[in-house]
C-alpha cells in the first residue's frame, strides 16, 4: 500500500501539467468553443510528444495503467479534452496498434444502432466526439449486436473511413465520407459531438476485440479520473477566491455556509479519487472486480464533479454566471461529463461487499 | 502509488476474519452490541492474540505493527459485529496519545498493561458547559507546593468511565491566560478517592458518564505532556479519533444485508439507485480511511483527512440505516434479533446521534477540513 506518487509517476504528472498550461489554457478553451472545434494541433501534438497517448499500454514506456488514470486526472483539472480516456484508454486498448490513435472517432458504447452486413454498416450514432481530427470511426460491435445484420457472440470493432469536409459549423449533416453523414450537435458544454449516419458504408477493417469488457473498464476508469480532476479543480478555483473575495469585511471563505458547501464537495471529489485509484490498481492487478470498482468510480466521480462545479459556481455569486469567470467552463462540463457515457453504474442491484 | 494490500496484509486480515468467525460469531457475540459494549473475556482474548496495541513497539508491549494493520483489524471485528469494549478508548485515545506525546516512564508504566488487558482507559474531555468548544472547559487542578495537583470539577459524555482504570483528563491549570493556553493533561486513578462516576443512559442503549472530580490529589508524574500546554495534544487527540476505521466495517456489514434483503425481497428501482450511490461511498470511505491510517505511518497529521473520514462515516451511518429501513418497509422500525435483518439498521439509525456528535459534530469537522484542509480563513 502506497498512496503517494512514487518520483516517476510525478514528474510525468508534472510533464503533462506543463504541457497544459502551455496548450491547453482557458484562453484557448474558450476559442476550441468559439470555433466549434475539439482540439488544435499544438494541443494534440505535445500530449503525442510527450508520449502521454502510449501510458498504460504494453508498448508504451509506462505500462502501468494506474499512471495513465493520474495523467487524465491532471488532464481533467485543465479541462484538456479526454482524449487520454477515450484513444489510449479505450480505442488504442481494443485495437493494440498505437499507429491509430490519433486519428480515432470512437463512437459511445451504448449510444449506437449500428448493423453490419457483407462488410458495410448500417445505423446510426449520437454523441460521437473528436470527429472533426478524426481519419476513421472506432465502431463497438458488442456481442449483444447479434441479430442486427451479422451478429456474433464474440466482440469485434469495425474501423470505416472518415474527413469531415467542413470542419466549421453547419446548419446540416455534412458528408464525412463514402456513406457517412454528420450532424454538429450544439451541447451544454459548447464541447463539439457529432450525430452520425452510415449508410451502406464499407468497413476498412473488422478486428475481433476478446477483451471489450476490459476497454470499457479502463475507459469508465480513466472517464472518472477525468472528472475526479475537473471537479478539484473547480472546488481550488472557488477556495481561492472565497480567500479573496471580501464581503461584510470578511473574506467570504471564513463564513460556514460558504465553506460548508465546498467542504461537502471536497469530500465527495477525494472519495471520487479514491474509487478511481483502487479500481486502476484492480486493472493492473488483473483482478475481475475491477469491472465493479470502475463503474462505481464512475457513477460516483460524475457526480461528484456535478457538487463541486455547483459549489464552485455558487462561491463565485452572481460572478460565477458570468462568462468572464472560468468556474463557468467546469459547471458546463460537469452534467455532461456525468450522463454523456453511462450516467448511472450499469447493475440493477449494486454489488456486495462480501458474499 | 499502489492501492493495494501487501501479502501480509491480506495475511492479517484473514487471520483476524478466522478469529472473528471462530470466536465472535460461534458464540454468538455478534449480536446487536454498541461500540462501548465490553466483553472482558473477550476483552483478554483479543490481548492474548497481540491486538491490542499491535502498533506499538515490542518494548511498549505490542507488535510493531502498522496504523494500516490496526485498520484491518477495525474492518474485521466491525464486519463481524465484535464487542470491541474499550479497545478504542484505551488503544487509540489514551495509548496512542501517550505514543504522541507521553513521556518514555509513562509509556512503559501504561501501555504494557493496555496490550495485556489489564487495565482500560477513558478520555475525559467535554463538559457541561465546554462541548464543541472544548478549549472552554472549566474543571481545574491546582498545582501545589509539593508539586502535586488538586483536581476539582465535572465531565460529560465520558464513554467507559464506569469500567476505566486510567482517565486521561482535561483540566485548566491556568485561568489567567486565553483559553487555549493554561491547559494541561493528566493521567488519573479512576478508583482514586473525590472520583465519582454516574451513569448517564443513551437512546442507543449503552451507557456514557458524569465524572465528577472532588479534591482529586494528582501526583507530579501524572502530568502529561508540558503543563499548560496541554491544547496542541489535545488536538492531537481527537485526530487520532477522528481517524478510527471501525465505522467502515459496520457500514459494510450492514449495506450487505440491506442488499441481502433487497435481493430477496425486492425493492423499487429508486431505492435500488440508493443502494448504488452508498456502495459507492462506502467503498470510497473505506479506502480514505485506509489513506488516513497510512499518512499516520508515515507520520503525518492528516487532521483534515481524518475530518472527512468521520464525517462521512457518521453521515453514512444515517443514509444506510436509514435506506435499510426505507427498503424494508413497515417492519423496518422492528428492533431486536426477530427484525428483519436482525434489526441491523434500525438499531444503526437509533445510534446515528451519537456517531454524528461522538468526537467532534458535523459542523467542527467541516472547519477542520474548511481551515486546514481547504485553507479557508477563519472567520
Amino acid at each position: 500500500m502506497d498512496f503517494a506518487l512514487s518520483v516517476e509517476e510525478k514528474a510525468l504528472a508534472e510533464a503533462l501539467a506543463q504541457n497544459l498550461s502551455r496548450v491547453c489554457s482557458t484562453a484557448r478553451i474558450r476559442a476550441w468553443e468559439a470555433e466549434q472545434v475539439s482540439f488544435d494541433d499544438a494541443f494534440l501534438s505535445a500530449v503525442a510528444k510527450g508520449g502521454f497517448l502510449e501510458a498504460g499500454l504494453a508498448f508504451g514506456e509506462c505500462p502501468s495503467f494506474a499512471v495513465l488514470a493520474q495523467l487524465e486526472e491532471v488532464a481533467g483539472r485543465f479541462l484538456a479534452p479526454p482524449i487520454l480516456s477515450w484513444l489510449t484508454g479505450y480505442a488504442a486498448f481494443l485495437l493494440g496498434d498505437h499507429a491509430l490513435v490519433q486519428c480515432l472517432a470512437p463512437l459511445v458504447p451504448g449510444r449506437s444502432e449500428i448493423s453490419l452486413t457483407g462488410g458495410r454498416i448500417s445505423g446510426h450514432a449520437e454523441g460521437v466526439p473528436f470527429l472533426d481530427r478524426a481519419a476513421a470511426v472506432l465502431i463497438p460491435l458488442p456481442p449483444q449486436r447479434e441479430g442486427l445484420g451479422e451478429g456474433t457472440q464474440d466482440p469485434r470493432v469495425a474501423l470505416v473511413p472518415v474527413k469531415l469536409q467542413a470542419p466549421s459549423p453547419q446548419p446540416s449533416p455534412v458528408a464525412a465520407g463514402e456513406g457517412v453523414q454528420a450532424q454538429l450537435v450544439a451541447t451544454q458544454s459548447l464541447v463539439p459531438q457529432w450525430s452520425v449516419t452510415f449508410e451502406d458504408t464499407p468497413v476498412s477493417e473488422l478486428i475481433p476485440a476478446p477483451n471489450y469488457e476490459q476497454a470499457l473498464t479502463r475507459l469508465r476508469t480513466c472517464l472518472a479520473a477525468w472528472a475526479t480532476g475537473a471537479g478539484s479543480q473547480a472546488i481550488e478555483l472557488a477556495s481561492a477566491y472565497a480567500r479573496e473575495r471580501v464581503q461584510f469585511d470578511h473574506p467570504i471563505g471564513s463564513y460556514q455556509s460558504v465553506q460548508n458547501r465546498l467542504v461537502d464537495a471536497a469530500i465527495q471529489v477525494e472519495q471520487a479519487r479514491m474509487l478511481v485509484y483502487r479500481a486502476a490498481a484492480l486493472v493492473d492487478a488483473g483482478d475481475d472486480a475491477a469491472a465493479d470498482m470502475a463503474s462505481l468510480a464512475r457513477h460516483h466521480a460524475g457526480k461528484a464533479f456535478v457538487q463541486a462545479s455547483r459549489a464552485g459556481l455558487l462561491t463565485f455569486g452572481g460572478y460565477g454566471f458570468t462568462l468572464d469567470f472560468d468556474i463557468q467552463l467546469y459547471f458546463r462540463r460537469a452534467k455532461e461529463a456525468q450522463i454523456s457515457f453511462e450516467p448511472r453504474a450499469p447493475w440493477a442491484l449494486a454489488p456486495a461487499f462480501r458474499s | 502509488m499502489d492501492f493495494t494490500f501487501t501479502p501480509e496484509q491480506d495475511a492479517f486480515r484473514h487471520e483476524v476474519r478466522d478469529f472473528c468467525a471462530r470466536e465472535v460469531t460461534a458464540k454468538g457475540r455478534d449480536r446487536l452490541v454498541a461500540g462501548e459494549q465490553h466483553d472482558q473475556e473477550f476483552y483478554l482474548q483479543l490481548a492474548e492474540r497481540g491486538y491490542i496495541g499491535m502498533q506499538w513497539p515490542p518494548e511498549h508491549g505490542g507488535q510493531g505493527r502498522s496504523h494500516v494493520d490496526m485498520s484491518i483489524f477495525y474492518e474485521e471485528m466491525s464486519y463481524a459485529n465484535a464487542p470491541q469494549g474499550r479497545y478504542t478508548g484505551s488503544v487509540v485515545f489514551v495509548g496512542e496519545s501517550l505514543t504522541v506525546y507521553g513521556s518514555e516512564e509513562q509509556r512503559r508504566d501504561y501501555l504494557p498493561r493496555i496490550a495485556r488487558g489489564e487495565i482500560t482507559c477513558c478520555w475525559c474531555l467535554s463538559e457541561p458547559g465546554a462541548g464543541s468548544d472544548a478549549a472552554s472547559l472549566i474543571t481545574k487542578a491546582e498545582e501545589q507546593p509539593d508539586g502535586s495537583f488538586l483536581l476539582s470539577g465535572q465531565k460529560i459524555f465520558t464513554s467507559g468511565a464506569h469500567r476505566a482504570d486510567v482517565g486521561m483528563v482535561a483540566a485548566r491549570t491556568n485561568p489567567n491566560v486565553p483559553k487555549h493556553k493554561g491547559i494541561s493533561l493528566f493521567l488519573i486513578d479512576m478508583h482514586a478517592p473525590g472520583v465519582t462516576v454516574q451513569p448517564l443512559w443513551t437512546i442507543g442503549g449503552w451507557q456514557v458518564n458524569q465524572v465528577f472530580f472532588d479534591d482529586v490529589r494528582l501526583p507530579a508524574k501524572a502530568l502529561l505532556g508540558k503543563k499548560d500546554e496541554g491544547w496542541p495534544n489535545i488536538r492531537i487527540t481527537l485526530n487520532l479519533e477522528r481517524s478510527a476505521i471501525g465505522k467502515v466495517g459496520l457500514l459494510m456489514r450492514t449495506y450487505d444485508s440491506i442488499r441481502s434483503h433487497a435481493a430477496e425481497h425486492g425493492a423499487a428501482p429508486a431505492l435500488l439507485e440508493r443502494l448504488v450511490d452508498l456502495r459507492a461511498e462506502i467503498e470510497a470511505l473505506r479506502w480514505l480511511s485506509y489513506r488516513v491510517a497510512w499518512l499516520q505511518d508515515q507520520g503525518q497529521v492528516p487532521d483534515a483527512l481524518a475530518s472527512m473520514s468521520k464525517l462521512r462515516s457518521s453521515e453514512l451511518m444515517v443514509a444506510v440505516s436509514e435506506l435499510g429501513m426505507d427498503i424494508i418497509g413497515e417492519r423496518g422500525v422492528e428492533r431486536g434479533p426477530e427484525a428483519p435483518i436482525g434489526g441491523e439498521a434500525e438499531f444503526l439509525y437509533r445510534n446515528t446521534p451519537f456517531h454524528l456528535a461522538g468526537g467532534g459534530t458535523v459542523d467542527i469537522q467541516r472547519m477542520v477540513i474548511a481551515q486546514r484542509g481547504l485553507h479557508l480563513p477563519r472567520d
